[in-house]
Formats: C-alpha cells, sequence, structure tokens
C-alpha cells in the first residue's frame, strides 16, 4: 500500500485560516497526509493536494465566512428536524444531528485502496454467509471456531438451510475504517445486521454541500446518487414476484424511540420506500403484507432497520413487540427478501476478524487487501497465552453482543483494573477478544471560530448493485471523537463529518441534491392502518383542543362580562363545559357558584391538572402527531411541540394546588384567559398548515375526516343544548353561540345587529358558504369519505349514509306563524343530538373500517 | 415397551383471537431406539394454513396460523412408540470430564465435533458463576464424565424440592437454583446450564413419562403432564485412558426430577439447547384480551398384540 499518496503542494502559502493548527503527536495529520508532528499542535509540511484545492477554492474566505457558513448550517439541521435521540426514549431529548462543517477529504488513491479492501470484504461476508447457512464447511473444518457461530446469538437457527429471496443473504455492509499513524487503513469492526448511517450520510452530503458549492465543484466531489439507487434497483429485482403486480418495498423500523429513527424516516423518503413499523405488516399464508386503510397489501421486500431478534416473536424473542409474528416462516418459504437476510449478525463480532485473512484464501483464493486491526480471539488457549503479557497495549472488547457492553482501552486502566480484567479473561476467554490499540488520524474542524484538528474513523459502506455485484459507495460517514479523545462515537457525545472523495478527472460537477421518489420503485403510496388511525386522530385533537380553548375562553369571558348574570346563558355555558370535560363531573354550575365554577375550569386547564380539558387536547395532539412525525413538515411539527410547551408553562402558576400559585387573584383570570388566546394563535398555526402544507392523499383525508366529526359532534350537541337551556332566546346567548361556532363575523356581516334565531339557525345549521354550519361540515365529512380510497372502498355508503343531511331540516317552518313554535323547536334539538350521535358513530365505523388490523398481538406458551 | 401418548392442549380465548400463529413439538423423535408406529395432530379449528418439517436437530416442528376469528383452540397429539430400554450410567465406559472440556474446545484444524454447540450459552439458560460453582463438587480429579454427571444429578435432586406450581415456564434456572424448588423443565435445566459452566455439552430433552408405574414401583412425579430431562455427552475413553476419536460420544440422559435414567417408560419428543428450542406448543395471538389453558397428558402401555387397537390413533 502507498501511503503519504498526495504531493504535496508547490505553493508553500498555506490559507491563513490553517494558523498553527496541526495533529496531535502520534497521530496522523490528514491535512498533510503526514504522520502527526512531534510536539502536539505544531504545524509542519505541507498540505495535501486535496485540501490545498479545497482552500484555493475557499479563496480569501476569513474566519467570520465560516462561521457565517456555521450558522447556516446549524439552521439547516434545525429546520430539517435531522436528530439524533440520545436516550432512545420519547421523553429524553432529542439533540439535533452534530455534524462539523469541515467536509474530510480523501485523495482518490486514498479510495482506491478502500474501494478495492472493502469490495472484497462484502464478497468475503457474503461468502461466509453462504456457507454458514449453507453446508458449514467452515466450522466442520475448524477455519471457524463453532463458539463464534453456533454460539453466537447472532447466528439464527431458524435461517438453518435456508436460501433467501433472491440468493444472497448480503445487500449492506458497514466497515468502521481507522487510519494508523503510518497512514494505513485498517479495518476495527463491520456491522451488517442493521448498520446505520446511510440517512445521515446523504443528509450530511446535502448539508455540506450547500455550504461549499464552490469547493465541491472544484474538487469534483463524487456522487452518491447512483449507489443508493443501486441498492433499491437490486431489491426490487431479486424481489419475489408472487403476485404480478408492482413490487412494495418497505424500510422496516423500530419506531421513533429508536436512537436513529431520524435516518430511517429521512431514508424512507428520499428512497421512495414505505416507512413501516412491525406492527403495519402481517404475516399470511406466509406472506408478508402491509395493514393499509383500505386493506392488506402484498409487501416484497424489506430494507431493515430492526435487530434480528425482534423480528418474529413467534421464534424469536417471543417478548418482541417490534417485529412481524410469522415473518422467519414466509422468509424461509422465500416469499419474502430481507436486506439483509436476517441472521449475519455474527459477523459483527470482533473476534471473527482474526480469522478473516485465512478465511479469504480458503473462500476467495485471494489475500485480504484491506487488513483488520489485529484482533485475538481469546477462546484460543494459543491467544490468550501470547496475548496476556501484552494486555496494557491493547483494546479489550466483548465478543459476544450480551457481553460486557463497551470497549476498553487497556492503557487506561489502573494496575489492579488491569489486572481483574486479565483474571476475567483467563476465567471466560470465549467472551473476550483482545484488539490492537491504534491513535485515530486527525482531521480539521471548525470550532468555536478556529480550526482544530480531532480524531476521525470512517464508516464506508458496500452496497449491492443490481446486477449482483457489489459498489462502495464513494463517500463516508466520519464520526469524530470528541476533545482529546480517541473514540469516535456518536452516542459518547462526539460529532459526525461528511467525506468528499476527491475525483480523479475533472468532468461536470454535479450536487447531490438526490431524491429517489421519481426513479423508485413502484406501486401507489399506501397508508398504513397505524398511520391512518394517528393521523385521524391527529384530526379530531387538533379540533377538540380548538373547540374546548374557544369554549374556555368564552365562558371565563362570559363570567365577567354584562351577561354575567344572565343564568339561561350561564346554565347553558355549565352544561356545555361538563359535557366537553372543561370542569370536572359533579362541578356547581355556574348559576349556584360563578366562583367556584371559575376555579374549577382554570384549576383543570393545564396538562398537569389530570383533567382532559384544553391542556390535555394539546398534549394529544402531540402525542399522534409524532407517530406521524415524517409526515409532517418540521415547521409544523415545531409549531405543535411549542404550542403545548407553551400552553404548560403558562398554566403553571393557576392551579390552585401549586406553591407560589396566584388562585383567585385577579391576576389569575388574566392570566388563564392570555393563555387560551395563545393557545388559540398556536392552533390557528397548526390549522393553517393542515389545511396548506399537507399533501392531499388518504392520510390527509383522515386527518380531515377525524377533525370534521368531532366538529359535528361538539357543535351539534352544544347548539342543541342552547335551544335546551333557553340561552339563545337571550341576547348574550345569542352572541355566545355565535363566537362558539366561530361565526360572529360572518353574522354581523350578513345581518348586522338582528337578533333573530330564524337568521342564526340559518347560518349555523344550512348556510352551504359557512365553513362551520352543520350543512357544510356533513357535505365536507360525505366528499371526504367517498374519496378514500380512489373511491374504492367496499360499501362507502354505508357509512355516508350515517350522516343526518341538515340541509333539508325544515327550518322555515320553525316561525312560519311568527312566533317559535316548541313543537318545532323540540323537533330541532331531537335531530341536533341524532347528529352528535352519528358523528361518534361514524367515528366508530371509520376505525373499524380502517384501522382494524391495529390491535397488539401477544405470545401464548404451553 | 409399547406407549400411547394423548396430548390435549386447550386454550379458551375471551374475546375471540382474530388471527393466530403456533408452532408445535409434538411428534415423537424417531432416534437412538425409539420408533413411533403412529402419530396424529389434530387441529380445531382447522389452520388455514399448517406445514410440518423437521429442525436442524431433528425434531418435528409443525407451523400452522389461522386467520378468522375463534374462540377456542384444541390440539391433541396422539402417538404410539416403541420405546427404548435404559441406559446405565455404569455401563458406559466414558473419558475423563477434563478430556472431554479440552475436547470440546476449539484448536484450529481439529477435527469436527458436532455436540460443541450445546457448551454454549442458549437463550433461556445464560451463563452465570452460581452454576459452576454448585457444579464443582461432582467433577472432582479425573472422575469419567458419565459418573460426575450422574454424581451432578444426584446432587440436583437433593437440593431441590419439587413443587408444581413453584416456577412457571418463563422462570430462570438461576432463580430456580437459588429457591431450591421447581418443577421438572427447572430440574433439567440446571443440570444443563451446571455441565455448560464445567465446558461440557448439554442438552434438554421435552418428553413424557408413563403413569401407571410397573407394579411394585412408586408413582413417579412428572406423569400426567408433559416431562422434560437432561442429556450430557459423553465421549468414549479407549484403553490408554485418552477420549477414543473412533468410537462417536453417547449422549447420556439423565433425569435429576426423578434421580434416574429415563427408561423404556419415557417417550422423547424432542432435543435442544434449552425450553426454548423445543417448547411443545406456542404461538402469537391478535385480538383477544385473555385466555385460559389448560393441558391434559395421558400415557398407557399397550400390550403388543393390542396395538392396532390404540385408543385415540
Amino acid at each position: 500500500m502507498t501511503v503519504n499518496q498526495s504531493t504535496p503542494n508547490r505553493i508553500p502559502a498555506a490559507h491563513p485560516l490553517l494558523g498553527q493548527v496541526g495533529a496531535a503527536a502520534g497521530h496522523y495529520d490528514e491535512l498533510r497526509a503526514l504522520p502527526g508532528a512531534a510536539g502536539a499542535g505544531v504545524s509542519a509540511g505541507q498540505l495535501a493536494r486535496a485540501w490545498q484545492s479545497f482552500f484555493d477554492a475557499l479563496g480569501d474566505a476569513g474566519p467570520a465566512d465560516l462561521d457565517q457558513r456555521q450558522h447556516a448550517l446549524e439552521r439547516l439541521i434545525r429546520d430539517n428536524g435531522v436528530t439524533y435521540n440520545v436516550y432512545a426514549d420519547s421523553h429524553g431529548p432529542q439533540r439535533p444531528w452534530a455534524l462539523d462543517l469541515l467536509p474530510m477529504l480523501l485523495s482518490a488513491d486514498d479510495w482506491a485502496v478502500i474501494e478495492k479492501g472493502v469490495e472484497q470484504r462484502a464478497q468475503l461476508l457474503e461468502a461466509i454467509m453462504a456457507d454458514v447457512y449453507g453446508p458449514q464447511r467452515l466450522i466442520q473444518q475448524a477455519l471457524l471456531p463453532q463458539a463464534l457461530v453456533r454460539g453466537h446469538p447472532g447466528y439464527l437457527r431458524a435461517m438453518h438451510g435456508a436460501t433467501p429471496a433472491g440468493g444472497r443473504h448480503l445487500r449492506i455492509a458497514a466497515f468502521d475504517l481507522a487510519r494508523s499513524p503510518q497512514g494505513h487503513w485498517w479495518v476495527v469492526s463491520q456491522r451488517t445486521q442493521a448498520p446505520s448511517g446511510l440517512g445521515y450520510l446523504l443528509e450530511n452530503r446535502n448539508s455540506i454541500s450547500l455550504q461549499f458549492p464552490q469547493a465541491f465543484r472544484a474538487l469534483n466531489v463524487r456522487s452518491l446518487a447512483g449507489s443508493y439507487k443501486a441498492l433499491i434497483d437490486s431489491i426490487a429485482s431479486a424481489c419475489p414476484d408472487l403476485d404480478g403486480g408492482p413490487k412494495r418495498i418497505v424500510l422496516l423500523t423500530p419506531g421513533p424511540y429508536n436512537e436513529t429513527y431520524f435516518e430511517h424516516a429521512y431514508l424512507a423518503r428520499h428512497l421512495g420506500l414505505t416507512l413501516v413499523e412491525g406492527n403495519d405488516l402481517m404475516v399470511r399464508d406466509e406472506r408478508l403484507f402491509l395493514k393499509t386503510i383500505v386493506g392488506l397489501e402484498p409487501v416484497h421486500g424489506v430494507l431493515k432497520r430492526l435487530d434480528d431478534e425482534f423480528l418474529d416473536p413467534l421464534e424469536l424473542r417471543a417478548d418482541s413487540t417490534l417485529g412481524v409474528p410469522g415473518l422467519m416462516q414466509a422468509v424461509r418459504a422465500g416469499n419474502v427478501l430481507l436486506a439483509n437476510a436476517p441472521g449475519s449478525a455474527f459477523l459483527e463480532s470482533p473476534a471473527l476478524l482474526g480469522f478473516l485473512p485465512a478465511l479469504s484464501e480458503h473462500l476467495l483464493g485471494q489475500t485480504l487487501q484491506l487488513p483488520s486491526l489485529a484482533s485475538w480471539w481469546c477462546g484460543e488457549q494459543a491467544a490468550v497465552q501470547d496475548m496476556l503479557p501484552k494486555l496494557r497495549d491493547h483494546v479489550i472488547k466483548p465478543t459476544y453482543p450480551s457481553g460486557h457492553g463497551l470497549s476498553v482501552i487497556a492503557h487506561t486502566l489502573s494496575p489492579p483494573e488491569l489486572a481483574n480484567w486479565a483474571a476475567r479473561i483467563m476465567r471466560r476467554g470465549l467472551d473476550h477478544t483482545v484488539q490492537a490499540y491504534t491513535p485515530l488520524s486527525q482531521t480539521p474542524i471548525w470550532h468555536g471560530g478556529k480550526m482544530v484538528l480531532r480524531s476521525a474513523m470512517l464508516r464506508v459502506f458496500a452496497l449491492a448493485d443490481g446486477q449482483g455485484a457489489w459498489r462502495v459507495l464513494p463517500g463516508a460517514l466520519a464520526r469524530l471523537a470528541s476533545r482529546d479523545e480517541n473514540i469516535a462515537s456518536m452516542q459518547q457525545g462526539g460529532s459526525s463529518a461528511d467525506v468528499w472523495v476527491v475525483g480523479r478527472s475533472s468532468g461536470p460537477a454535479v450536487i447531490d441534491g438526490l431524491n429517489l421518489r421519481s426513479s423508485g420503485p413502484g406501486g401507489k403510496a399506501a397508508i398504513s392502518s397505524r398511520a391512518g388511525e394517528n393521523l385521524f386522530w391527529l384530526g379530531r385533537y387538533t379540533e377538540r383542543a380548538e373547540n374546548s380553548a374557544r369554549l374556555a375562553q368564552l365562558t371565563l369571558q362570559s363570567l365577567h362580562g354584562e351577561d354575567r348574570d344572565c343564568s339561561s346563558l350561564l346554565s347553558w355555558l355549565s352544561r356545555v363545559a361538563v359535557n366537553n370535560a372543561l370542569v370536572p363531573p359533579g362541578t356547581p354550575a355556574a348559576t349556584q357558584s360563578s366562583r367556584v365554577f371559575e376555579r374549577a375550569l382554570i384549576d383543570a386547564l393545564g396538562p398537569a391538572s389530570g383533567a382532559t380539558s384544553v391542556g390535555y387536547n394539546l398534549m394529544a395532539l402531540k402525542g399522534a402527531a409524532a407517530c406521524v412525525r415524517e409526515r409532517l413538515s418540521q415547521a409544523q411539527w415545531q409549531t405543535i411541540v411549542q404550542a403545548a410547551q407553551d400552553f404548560e408553562t403558562r398554566c403553571e402558576p393557576l392551579s390552585g394546588v401549586r406553591q407560589g400559585s396566584i388562585a383567585g387573584s385577579p391576576e389569575q383570570l388574566e392570566r388563564a384567559l392570555n393563555a387560551l388566546q395563545w393557545a388559540s394563535h398556536w392552533l390557528a398555526a397548526i390549522t393553517g398548515a393542515q389545511t396548506d402544507r399537507m399533501m392531499r392523499d388518504d392520510g390527509w383525508r383522515l386527518l380531515s375526516i377525524g377533525r370534521h366529526i368531532e366538529r359535528l359532534g361538539s357543535l351539534s350537541s352544544a347548539l342543541a343544548s342552547g335551544l335546551a337551556t333557553g340561552a339563545l332566546r337571550e341576547d348574550g346567548g345569542y352572541r355566545a353561540m355565535l363566537a362558539l361556532f366561530d361565526s360572529t363575523i360572518t353574522f354581523q356581516a350578513l345581518y348586522q345587529q338582528r337578533r333573530d334565531l330564524g337568521a342564526l339557525l340559518g347560518l349555523l345549521v344550512q348556510d352551504s358558504d359557512n365553513p362551520r354550519s352543520l350543512a357544510w361540515v356533513t357535505q365536507t365529512l360525505k366528499a371526504r369519505l367517498n374519496k378514500l380510497g380512489a373511491g374504492q372502498m367496499p360499501d362507502m355508503d354505508g357509512l355516508t349514509r350515517l350522516l343526518p343531511d341538515p340541509s333539508r331540516w325544515p327550518l322555515a317552518d320553525l316561525s312560519a306563524s311568527g312566533r317559535y313554535d316548541p313543537q318545532h323547536l323540540a323537533t330541532l334539538q331531537e335531530d341536533l343530538m341524532a347528529t352528535a350521535q352519528a358523528a361518534w358513530s361514524l367515528s366508530e365505523q371509520v376505525g373499524r373500517r380502517c384501522f382494524s388490523h391495529a390491535a397488539d398481538s401477544r405470545s401464548v406458551g404451553a | 415397551m409399547l406407549l400411547h401418548v394423548l396430548h390435549e392442549t386447550r386454550y379458551d380465548y375471551s374475546p375471540a383471537v382474530e388471527n393466530a400463529q403456533h408452532v408445535a413439538y409434538l411428534r415423537p423423535l424417531e432416534a437412538d431406539g425409539q420408533r413411533v408406529i403412529r402419530h396424529s395432530l389434530q387441529i380445531s379449528p382447522d389452520p388455514a394454513h399448517q406445514r410440518t418439517v423437521a429442525d436442524l436437530y431433528g425434531n418435528s416442528r409443525s407451523y400452522f396460523s389461522f386467520q378468522s376469528s375463534h374462540a377456542q383452540l384444541v390440539v391433541k397429539a396422539s402417538s404410539l412408540v416403541q420405546t427404548a430400554p435404559a441406559m446405565d450410567h455404569q455401563d458406559i465406559e466414558s473419558a475423563p470430564w477434563q478430556q472431554v472440556c479440552e475436547h470440546l474446545r476449539y484448536q484450529a484444524g481439529a477435527p469436527w465435533e458436532p455436540s460443541v454447540e450445546f457448551v454454549f450459552d442458549s437463550p433461556c439458560l445464560p451463563h452465570d458463576d452460581a452454576f459452576a460453582e454448585f457444579a464443582k463438587p461432582s467433577f472432582t480429579g479425573s472422575r469419567p464424565i458419565a459418573l460426575a454427571a450422574w454424581d451432578l444429578m444426584q446432587r440436583i435432586h437433593r437440593h431441590m424440592r419439587y413443587e408444581s406450581q413453584s416456577t412457571d415456564v418463563s422462570t430462570p434456572a438461576l432463580q430456580a437454583l437459588r429457591q431450591g424448588k421447581g418443577v421438572c423443565q427447572d430440574f433439567a435445566h440446571i443440570l444443563v446450564a451446571c455441565c455448560r459452566s464445567m465446558g461440557l455439552a448439554a442438552r434438554y430433552v421435552s418428553g413424557y413419562l408413563l403413569s401407571v408405574p410397573p407394579p411394585g414401583q412408586s408413582r413417579l412425579i412428572g406423569s400426567d403432564a408433559s416431562h422434560a430431562w437432561a442429556s450430557v455427552y459423553c465421549p468414549h475413553a479407549g484403553p490408554d485412558g485418552q477420549i477414543d476419536v473412533r468410537r462417536p460420544g453417547i449422549w447420556l440422559d439423565l433425569d435429576p426430577t426423578n434421580d434416574r435414567c429415563p427408561g423404556e417408560d419415557y417417550v422423547t419428543l424432542a432435543r435442544g439447547r434449552d425450553f426454548l428450542d423445543v417448547s411443545p406448543l406456542r404461538g402469537v395471538i391478535q385480538g383477544s384480551a385473555s385466555h385460559k389453558l389448560s393441558v391434559a397428558v395421558t400415557v398407557t402401555q399397550v400390550a403388543a398384540n393390542t396395538s392396532a387397537a390404540a385408543p385415540g390413533a
């Protein structure tokens, strides 16, 4: 292997941005393609050619320019919602993805070495899989210890003897590479089970190429798009063709609680795949199906981001709720392609690395080109004898995933700790693997307004292509250690960098604005039952939150307004407040004690109150939105999060049980009204985004159906009790009803100050231009229901027939005689109550029709 | 001995189950002198899909699924089996146990030894030093492995109290060992885990035991239910006291629940690394909130000349 390939540039003038920056002693310096200088942090030598070109392209940009780009990058990451869940927990903070401004540059010569070596390794791993799940000659000839195959939990007996669909086990393999102080590349580890990084890598490229467009062109950076497309082609062309229809490929994620969920959603969007969780899928007759709102749709290929042990509770971990019961049965039958096929996790053991050179000779007849860091599996007696005296210079790694967890760098241990580890290795050798330690090469980052160097490790991907060969993605995810560390891990607070592979020739430059959606595999976009159900409830909770905020505001204002003594108004508001859970059951009506009633209403507002009032509705809205996060724009999601947060914060001092509360004071009322006013503003923004910024597909239709069902149910029931309490005969009640229907301005434009019940009912019940009138709402509901599933849902008439047609109610008869006929009013009240009932029945029916597959599964055993 | 086994499992669901998939290991094994003369697996309601294959240990594995509503599942396995006589641990000239450990440990280029896979941890039986602590007193000097394993079985039998319902199928063997009581599954798991902790190969066996004891013998625990025991790999000793690699080793069955070697009054169903590899019937159901399980096992001896008229076949 050639080292220090880059010819130093003849122009001695280094860029002023560089200052005196240099790699720490003992580390390779990526900037200069040289072993680190003797004194830490001292610059010496000339820049490598690629870096020289990079700085040339920057021109006379100074620190201020880079700071500006840094800010632009941070904004982009925030706006795109790129996150990494450090704590892998729904309540834990979602940390913004840590991406450094400066790319790491790889020369064409460096890349040639990596590309050849990685491609060969991917071939080797596939050959090992074929043997291990086939004739098992390698363990029979003791070229591989049984302990590392059948003794590894990642070896799946359920796959024994199975030929995966498409004839190969692996389509994605990731390799973590380190560059030693002498400039050589070494493989540190390999990942095949569900390697992460392909999404972040793409996001990094899309973000960083935007920051340095001139440099990106000048360096003729190799494009990534072709390799991603080839991977999808490879899956699509190898999928079993069971039904002659279009091939459907899904991306299987453990769900939003997973630390790398962002990239699952990102990849799915960019590759044109449906993002699914285990319970979106089901197996029937050994075939895999997606549960959609229009029924079961066949699935032919799965890009898998779920660890193998969780795939199938029937055959693997019975306690897994993330998998699909019967999936292994479908895989063995060859009826679905999984990329990668289950059972490759044993390849990830560091213990395997030491056996690869011999396996390469045996299986490929070739010398292994890209070496692994020297690794000794301590299950071999000879290895332990050799190793123990030299343990201090090495890294101790667990052989098995259930082992002692993280790697231990032996030279950081105290003598007693080291002795303790040596004893553990003596006792249970097979559980431990010892690997050579190498200081990582250092690459520049932009930090705190200046350039510094940080240790880096590369994750490089080999991807299958449609021709049955391997293609190495010409780029990488660089993981950078935090300050003074040698551990590059995103979990331990490190960051990442885009990796540019410099092109050999200057050809036409392409900025990677990769989006394969249009060229992705065929098949119409499907809405899973789970996504559909969450969208439906997102709609219902949005409407309910808006409605409850308006009602609470109206009620508080009425209690203090000019109509505060109007008993019909107060008894109507009390009744509606109870119906909408704004006050706990049993609260005395406002007519009995307006102060007690007011206190109860304010107490219940916040989400911490335990009531299901405004705060609760906002949290429920957020919960439903979180489950369909990938369908919402970042701005919309942010608005929802802020709406819930803002309301919670504003409600904190309001509750009577809290210390330092302002309960009972005039200030309390003012603050409560203010909080509700803000909630209405936020909700208007959320509603706007729902109306204006979402694809009008079946998912959106379900959201809209949810909203209109909620609106129809709550408004018709409020109107019925308005009639029952006689509130509408009083001026205050009349105005309050208009406000609750959000129709005050419309009414005034039409009727000025008239107070005519006929006019009011006409606008709120039958007006075909008022989006809050009951007739308009039912018409809209019918139209949405009829368009669901491209009009192919069976028996939608049965659903739409549930709805009344308020436009045909004989409202004119109400005052035919000039006076209001009590008989007619009673009939109208009944019609209104029946309408509310119809709305809730429709909700159940939609659930049964579209989300029925969403029920949970569980394991039983005898 | 000719034995008839009727194994009936019944689930009552409330509300009804909409979708279900099951895996059953209910057909007795044909190996080591045991022969299955007749076997049937009756499933009610009729499954939508069914497939039976041999797993990688040679056990018969049945998969079946339902995709319509059912409030009850009944699985009846009926088998007529010619069993094999007992093996006496004292008749085996087995190699010293440390040599067996050495033999099972990986050495580059060493000859193929398939039983090695039963040395490793398995899903139900992760490694724990407590098993080694318990096992050590049985593995002394250069004791032949069969005698050491026999001694270990006897010690487990003395240490553990058999108490039905004291554990369930998901209780870890380590917990059973600590509390000193359990059911046959725990006894078997403990024996397996102890052997593995010493670096030896041991496997879990699921099966049945004849309900009616032969005249003059006392009734054995574990009858009228499915039973479980363990099996330990015992290579032969050669004339020089070393392992005789030319002769395949013997798997010695040991029943720590009853402190004896299984004999012709035992029926072997399936063998695996632990219970999870061979649980008689398991499944994943969708749609039901609760279920009631009842299991009935009846093992009867059939006179050879009446085998054609055996019940329930």
